[in-house]
């Protein structure tokens, strides 16, 4: 299988890792361990998109408030759509990072990162990368953590039962 | 816009290979024959890409202060096309028609009269305006062998994806689940059960 194939064939993943995310961030309230021992706050913010997989005409846009503690959006779940795209917010440290991401690109979009303070322009910039550097390397570790779990066939099977027990407790 | 300010809505890519050893003028000379020519009014060209220098996207001089800030290099892929809109074309494409069929309006327009006519209109009209223009950021993290195209167009990024290899003869992966995996330092044992996934079911009733 070439590099290309395999993307392709594990663009899924995206949208369960976005799942998971919900799920964990609602259960452990907000907040993660990464694999350093540090720790991330994560919440889901106030777009979500969730999608059937095989009819995109079925989309359910959520926005304003917090949408992923909605009725609406547990049962978009419960009819088996998956997390097309969500704004999220993390926050380490007292920084706050907050984003769009695509589930099956992984894309970013509308990212909003901790102030620059630096005035001089090249300073600002190399502030603003590493800003931007740290938002993503937080992203990649709750991404390892998800992997982590995902790749364990017993915890993953357990994992799912409780999402869906979740997902049925907000009905 | 989004490497020095502005909005921060982006695809990432690994960039896979070692920058040569003292990288820099062989990088500014590969840019500078990759980098981004005019369209001409006169030329048949319709559209045109290549690199330009991201603060300066008028130019087409590079110097490392403009395109290298330490482990970054810093590029504008600039994109220009001619714009004419359909209405103001077949207005002006009508009007020179009829002046080429004084005296002859029984007589219907060969086919290479009309292409004749097409080109000399286009042409007119492309002397009276200017193309259109794109600049998308590219921040590349050399240390990291990670960088950011600031666009989710997917057209765009192919295309830009091939001129990046073909400047730089390094490969451009995209993120994505498998490839944030690899970079992750997932084994290969962990890969290759990743590739073995079945997509899980959340919903009472699954819809795929």
């Amino acid at each position: 299988m070439d590099l290309f194939d395999c993307i392709e064939s594990t663009r899924f993943l995206g949208e369960e890792w976005l799942i998971w995310l919900w799920y964990r961030s609602e259960r452990e309230e907000g907040l993660f361990t990464l694999s350093d021992g540090s720790q991330v706050e994560f919440h889901f913010d106030n777009q979500l998109t969730l999608e059937a997989q095989l009819a995109e005409a079925e989309r359910s846009r959520l926005s304003g408030g917090a949408p992923s503690f909605s009725t609406e959006a547990k049962e978009a779940l419960r009819s088996g759509k998956m997390v097309s795209q969500a704004k999220v917010r993390l926050v380490r440290d007292g920084r706050e990072w907050v984003m769009s991401i695509v589930g099956r690109s992984l894309a970013i979009s509308g990212m909003k990162i901790p102030a620059v303070l630096t005035r001089e322009e090249d300073e600002k910039f190399f502030e603003r990368q590493a800003l931007l550097e740290e938002g993503d390397a937080l992203l990649r570790g709750l991404f390892e953590a998800f992997l982590q779990v995902r790749l364990d066939l017993s915890a993953w099977n357990e994992e799912v039962d409780a999402i869906r027990r979740w997902t049925r407790a907000g009905h | 816009m989004g490497a020095f300010e502005g909005g921060l809505s982006f695809r990432t890519y690994f960039v896979e290979g070692e920058p040569p050893n003292d990288f820099h003028e062989d990088y500014l000379a590969r840019i500078a024959k990759n980098c981004f020519v005019p369209l001409h009014a006169d030329g048949e060209e319709e559209r045109r890409v290549g690199w330009v220098p991201l603060q300066e996207p008028l130019e087409s001089e590079f110097s490392r202060g403009l395109v290298f800030y330490n482990q970054y290099l810093v590029l504008g892929y600039r994109v220009d096309k001619w714009s004419i809109p359909a209405a103001i074309f077949k207005a002006h494409y009508g009007r020179a028609m009829r002046q080429r069929l004084v005296g002859r309006e029984n007589v219907k327009p060969s086919r290479r009269e009309r292409d004749e006519v097409k080109a000399e209109v286009l042409g007119e009209l492309k002397r009276q305006i200017l193309p259109t223009m794109k600049v998308v950021d590219m921040v590349w993290n050399m240390a990291e062998h990670t960088l950011r195209f600031w666009t989710h167009a997917g057209a765009l990024c192919e295309e830009f994806s091939e001129l990046f290899e073909e400047t730089f003869s390094l490969r451009l992966v995209p993120d994505a689940s498998y490839t944030s995996a690899m970079r992750l330092g997932l084994d290969e044992a962990a890969l290759a059960a990743l590739l073995e996934l079945d997509p899980s079911r959340f919903g009472d009733t699954a819809v795929a």
